[in-house]
């Protein structure tokens, strides 16, 4: 389970030196398993929680839980996959999904064959990261991390600079995987459809700084489709616009 | 190319209509002393000698810069150098061959030495920023799915690899391009003789035919180092 309890964070502007909070104390608990997405204005400290969560940050006061431990560094149990899928352009396709099993000692060819495979990937494994598309580099992305089988997975809008159809994929790829690992799943996301697709509960944030202003759990079942639960996209947008 | 081979045509046809005179060389010389320097041998000898000197001095210089390079970008006692360094750097590395003739006396080693400078100038500064300049998220996603502090290190070394080797090129180039001032000291043979040459001996089609041979020396030198470079770094 993940709890966050009374977390703040400022940044300091390089600019004007100005004291900038993104996050104020910031509430939220996850359930182990859950598919949590959070909604949100751009700036108003989604990535911040996430990179606490992930252990790339630490907050200036509050408490970020994982499983009844505080969260102190980076671990391969909390994956943080971002928009930007920071491949390694010196290494395959597949040997950036092999890379964490590698660097933590266990190296499995048939693992990363089976992740190729199962994310349309079959044939572009010994393709360098420059010469795939932005979509599959997205599924690149999202093969690493899920290869070292993560407890949790950080997503920060992780289908933002894909088009259409290519989210649309990614959306499903995600799900089906999501629903066979049993991670613990938290997205964030500019897209309400994308959430309530995706999502067993939904959390709207306000702009910075960040503190959840509404909630809904999405109870219907999966696959869903897209631009289902009319009423629940107007409550979320009743909340994300005021 | 062929912008090149009208100048020198055109060259060729004004020169023959108004002789410049002794001290101005015609196209038609200048290859008549090549021509003449290549069947004696004696211009293959000098590019070698200038190659050789190169190769020592840029190698010793791309070497030390590297290693000097990647201590100032590790930080703590790497830090050591910053202050040397960035008061060494803007210094010509000709101003030290009053230095080097002190500590290595009239010689090879005392051009290597000038021709090292010039290379560990240029090579120390890119491979620190190289390294600087490798993504953070790398560095982090690599942290991220379970790889050791070796491991991160292999990261950055990978990533920074074509900065580096940048640098290592534009070293060599650096070495080309003080050459003939180091041989201007004391050498008797290399590419710099030569060009002193069209002075001493009153033959300036011979300067013409060194400033040539350095030329195509360090444009091969740039080509091999970009091939390698290129091999080593297909994926970027």
């Amino acid at each position: 389970m993940i709890r966050v309890r009374g977390v703040s964070r400022t940044f300091v502007e390089a600019r004007t030196s100005a004291r900038v909070p993104a996050l104020d104390g910031f509430e939220l608990e996850v359930s182990r398993g859950e598919f949590l997405a959070i909604l949100g204005p751009s700036g108003c400290g989604k990535s911040t929680l996430l990179r606490l969560l992930a252990g790339f940050d630490r907050a200036d006061a509050g408490l970020v839980e994982v499983d009844g431990a505080p969260v102190t560094a980076i671990s391969p149990r909390r994956l943080l996959v971002s928009q930007d899928p920071a491949l390694f352009p010196w290494l395959t396709a597949a040997e950036n999904i092999g890379f964490g099993l590698r660097a933590q000692g266990r190296a499995d060819p048939a693992r990363v064959e089976a992740l190729l495979v199962e994310f349309g990937l079959a044939g572009a494994g010994g393709r360098y990261p420059r010469e795939l598309s932005g979509g599959m580099r997205q599924r690149v992305a999202l093969a690493r991390a899920l290869a070292v089988r993560p407890d949790v997975l950080l997503l920060d809008e992780p289908f933002g600079a894909l088009d259409a159809l290519s989210r649309e994929s990614m959306q499903a790829l995600l799900e089906a995987t999501w629903l066979a690992s049993g991670a613990t799943v938290v997205l964030v996301t500019h897209s309400v459809d994308e959430a309530l697709r995706l999502a067993d509960r939904v959390v709207v944030v306000s702009p910075r700084p960040a503190r959840v202003v509404g909630s809904v759990v999405v109870e219907s079942a999966r696959p869903r489709r897209a631009g289902s639960h009319p009423e629940l996209r107007e409550r979320l947008m009743g909340w994300a616009v005021p | 190319m062929r912008l090149l081979l009208l100048l020198l045509a055109l060259w060729e046809v004004a020169g023959r209509v108004w002789p410049p005179g002794p001290l101005v060389p015609l196209p038609s010389a200048i290859v008549l002393d090549a021509a003449s320097l290549l069947a004696s041998g004696e211009l293959f000898v000098h590019v070698l000698r200038s190659a050789v000197r190169v190769a020592l001095g840029g190698g010793v210089g791309a070497g030390v810069g590297v290693l000097v390079g990647v201590a100032l970008a590790a930080g703590g006692p790497g830090r050591l150098f910053d202050v040397p360094v960035a008061l060494a750097r803007p210094i010509p590395s000709l101003a030290w061959i009053p230095l080097t003739l002190l500590w290595f006396g009239v010689g090879e080693g005392q051009q290597i030495a000038i021709l090292a400078l010039a290379t560990f100038g240029v090579v120390v500064a890119g491979t620190r920023d190289a390294i600087g300049a490798v993504p953070t998220a790398w560095l982090q996603a690599a942290e991220n799915l379970g790889a050791s502090r070796g491991a991160r290190l292999g990261v950055r070394a990978q990533a920074a690899l074509p900065g580096v080797l940048a640098s290592v090129a534009e070293g060599f180039a650096a070495a080309w391009f003080v050459l003939v001032a180091a041989e201007f000291v004391s050498a008797t043979e290399g590419l710099g003789v030569l060009v002193l040459a069209g002075r001493d001996l009153i033959l300036p089609a011979r300067t013409f035919v060194g400033a040539a041979g350095l030329a195509a020396s360090a444009g091969l030198t740039a080509w091999a180092l970009r091939a390698l470079r290129g091999r080593l770094t297909r994926w970027a």
